[in-house]
């Protein structure tokens, strides 16, 4: 364990380096408005966004731990310098921070010590648990093959993968456990971006790191932000952006403002529409100003322009391999695209399966001026995760009303309802909504330092339970759900009984690992998540349905093209949905394993 | 110049009716919390069969 974790450390501190020296450019071209210390976090959180389009251009011919350590090692030089010059002019000790700020600052290192103690568990699960379904098997399969493609037997792999292809490089040089540690560094970001927001809404270091800190103990942005889940880093991205949509001026600092767009939009596919409110935002926020249309026109195209290079490659990928641009293709995709690999019933089915899923607590007006009270307080409904504090319900409107002659604070408030109403039209699902919790909590802190303000003892009372309440509410489920990460970490004989409880067929992939004779195993379920398989395999029909064979056979299709398909070992299970498919005894193939409901026949 | 406007802008002199509405703001969420979430959790509700029962 103490090998995986200096592994994991390793890569992860190699990352931090070559981020940073990927992005330290963008550091420069920032508005001066922006302190050194954001400068720093936008220059590592952009040069994360940086090197990993890179690694994707560059995994489309080679993903291999050589092409990725020739990337990284070059972007770690550029940063290491970068890293020793800021160390020097942001050396803490020049920095006091304030007394008062002590217990955020405490809370927040609590939230980002139990991610990175817990990111270094192994991550199990069955098909229900993304991480395993795809943002892991995409990664683990590309190592494997050398080279980024989308593994058919799963769509979700199409998926714009800026997140998962630093996943890959972690994976490729620091073992299992770094892509589940990168969740420290994902949600730091999110924290400090958020921090620098409120910042230039006006607040003092103390109530920044208060906002922190209320964002870190928000069970739905933790669950979003660890154990290899991307929303954390999207949301960074959309609120990065936001930030400096407050200050752009200069061309470069719009194309700035548009390549995190482009992050976004290479992040997850909710960037698709997230990018063109906060665009419209940002023109709606500026138009006062008197630089007029014309430039302001400019501005907006540039940063259209500069985030729609940066988001093409993920895109224009799917399209040509795939035959949609955004795959599984959304309602309506007929008129524009003809996706390859999934039937008609099948990508219907999936509309089906997310409309349902999304469905939170419905979807009509009345709804929608509830959702603050039930996501709130029925945050179960949402798929929450535990929810998201009192704070945003009860500082925020109070910030929003003390901070409403702010510009920047009312495009942050109209970008939040917009981001809101598309997500309470396409799918509910609580966690795709961090950006606006991130705002959120913004708000609450400014309502906070507004309710205490006049002094009264009553005021400051209920305000200081509210938050406490939040917090230590939210810390309590944080430690509930990450407890028995933490203690896999720490006790090996926990770890190996979680292993065989929650990856399923276990007993099967632990033959299949490490049997030599195994060459190419036949996955005869959908259920079966191969994530947990370290050789090559075929799955004839893939989780939500896909056909990834030439001729779409199904299973008793491809079992009896085994040896064409040159085939050497077939898993067969009884799953929720289905029995076993072979019968001992079945010609040409010979029964060499057998455990509880899982089966494995070599091909003679 | 834009952070010292942000210092600014919305920090009139509180009156007292907003000083009391943000109170009441404040103090009906965190009763709410308490009625749905914790009084209104299984745990709770289990807690309340038990009484009734006897």
């Amino acid at each position: 364990m103490a090998l995986l974790a200096l592994k994991a450390f390793f890569a992860l501190a190699v990352l931090i380096v070559a981020a940073y020296g990927a992005g330290i450019w963008i550091g420069k071209l920032l508005p001066n408005t922006f302190r050194e210390f954001e400068r720093a976090v936008f220059s590592l959180l952009g040069g994360l966004g940086i090197l990993s389009s890179i690694l994707f251009l560059v995994g489309q011919f080679s993903f291999t731990r050589l092409s990725i350590g020739l990337v990284l090692g070059l972007a770690a030089v550029l940063g290491a310098g970068g890293v020793f010059r800021w160390k020097a002019e942001y050396a803490p000790e020049n920095r006091p921070v304030g007394k008062s700020s002590a217990t955020a600052i405490w809370i927040v290192a609590c939230v980002l010590s139990v991610t990175a103690v817990a990111g270094l568990a192994e991550i199990t699960g069955d098909w229900d648990n993304d991480a395993v379904a795809y943002h892991l098997l995409g990664p683990k399969v590309w190592l494997r093959d050398g080279v980024i493609r989308p593994v058919l037997d799963n769509s979700h792999t199409a998926f714009p993968q800026i997140a998962e292809t630093l996943f890959g490089a972690l994976l490729g040089i620091g073992g299992t456990r770094a892509p589940n540690f990168s969740g420290v560094l994902m949600l730091g970001l999110l924290l400090a971006v958020c921090a620098a927001t409120g910042r230039r809404l006006g607040m003092s270091e103390r109530d920044a790191w208060w906002a922190a800190a209320i964002v870190a103990t928000m069970p739905a942005v933790f669950a979003g932000s660890h154990g290899c889940f991307i929303d954390g880093l999207y949301a960074a991205f959309l609120i990065a952006a936001m930030r400096l949509a407050f200050d752009a001026q200069r061309w470069s600092e719009w194309a700035v403002l548009g390549l995190f767009c482009g992050f976004a939009m290479g992040t997850k596919y909710t960037g698709l529409l997230a990018v063109p409110i906060l665009i419209f935002c940002a023109i709606a926020m500026r138009a006062r100003e008197k630089t007029g249309w014309r430039n302001l026109a400019r501005n907006a195209v540039t940063a259209i322009v500069a985030g729609g290079v940066i988001a093409a490659p993920y895109y224009l990928r799917n399209w040509m391999m795939l035959g949609c641009p955004i795959y599984p293709p959304p309602p309506g995709y007929a008129s524009f695209c003809s996706p390859k690999y999934m039937p008609a019933d099948v990508i219907s089915n999936f509309h089906a399966y997310i409309r349902e899923r999304g469905a939170g607590m419905g979807r009509g007006i009345f709804a929608f001026l509830l959702l603050p009270l039930n996501l709130t307080y029925h945050t179960a409904n949402f798929h929450g995760a535990g929810g998201i504090g009192l704070c945003p319900l009860g500082l925020g409107p109070i910030g929003v009303i003390a901070a409403r002659k702010n510009p920047a604070a009312r495009m942050m408030l109209l970008l939040a309802l917009l981001l809101t109403a598309a997500w309470f039209v396409t799918q509910q699902e609580s966690r795709f909504l961090i950006p606006v919790y991130g705002m959120a909590a913004i708000f609450a802190v400014l309502g906070w330092r507004d309710a205490v303000r006049g002094g009264r003892f009553f005021s400051r009372a209920i305000a200081i339970i509210l938050v406490a309440i939040s917090v230590s509410y939210g810390a309590f489920m944080i430690g509930e759900t990450t407890l028995p990460e933490m203690r896999t970490v720490f006790s090996p004989a926990y770890a190996a009984s979680r292993r065989t409880q929650e990856i399923p067929y276990f007993s099967s992939f632990e033959y299949l690992n490490r049997e030599p004779s195994v060459q190419r195993v036949l996955v005869l379920d959908r259920s079966i998540p191969p994530y947990y398989l370290d050789k090559p395999y075929i799955k004839p029909i893939g989780q939500w349905g896909e056909r990834t064979l030439p001729g779409a056979p199904d299973e008793a299709g491809a079992l009896e093209e085994a040896r064409t398909l040159q085939v050497t070992h077939v898993l067969d299970v009884i799953s929720a949905s289905s029995p076993f498919q072979v019968k001992v005894g079945a010609p040409g193939l010979r029964l060499v394993f057998e455990g509880p409901g899982q089966r494995v026949f070599l091909v003679e | 110049m834009r952070e010292a406007e942000g210092n600014q802008e919305g920090r009139q002199p509180k009156d007292e009716f907003w000083s009391v509405a943000s109170e009441i703001w404040m103090a009906l969420v965190v009763v709410a919390f308490f009625a749905i979430r914790i009084l209104g959790s299984e745990t709770a509700r289990a807690l309340f069969s038990r009484w009734g029962a006897r």
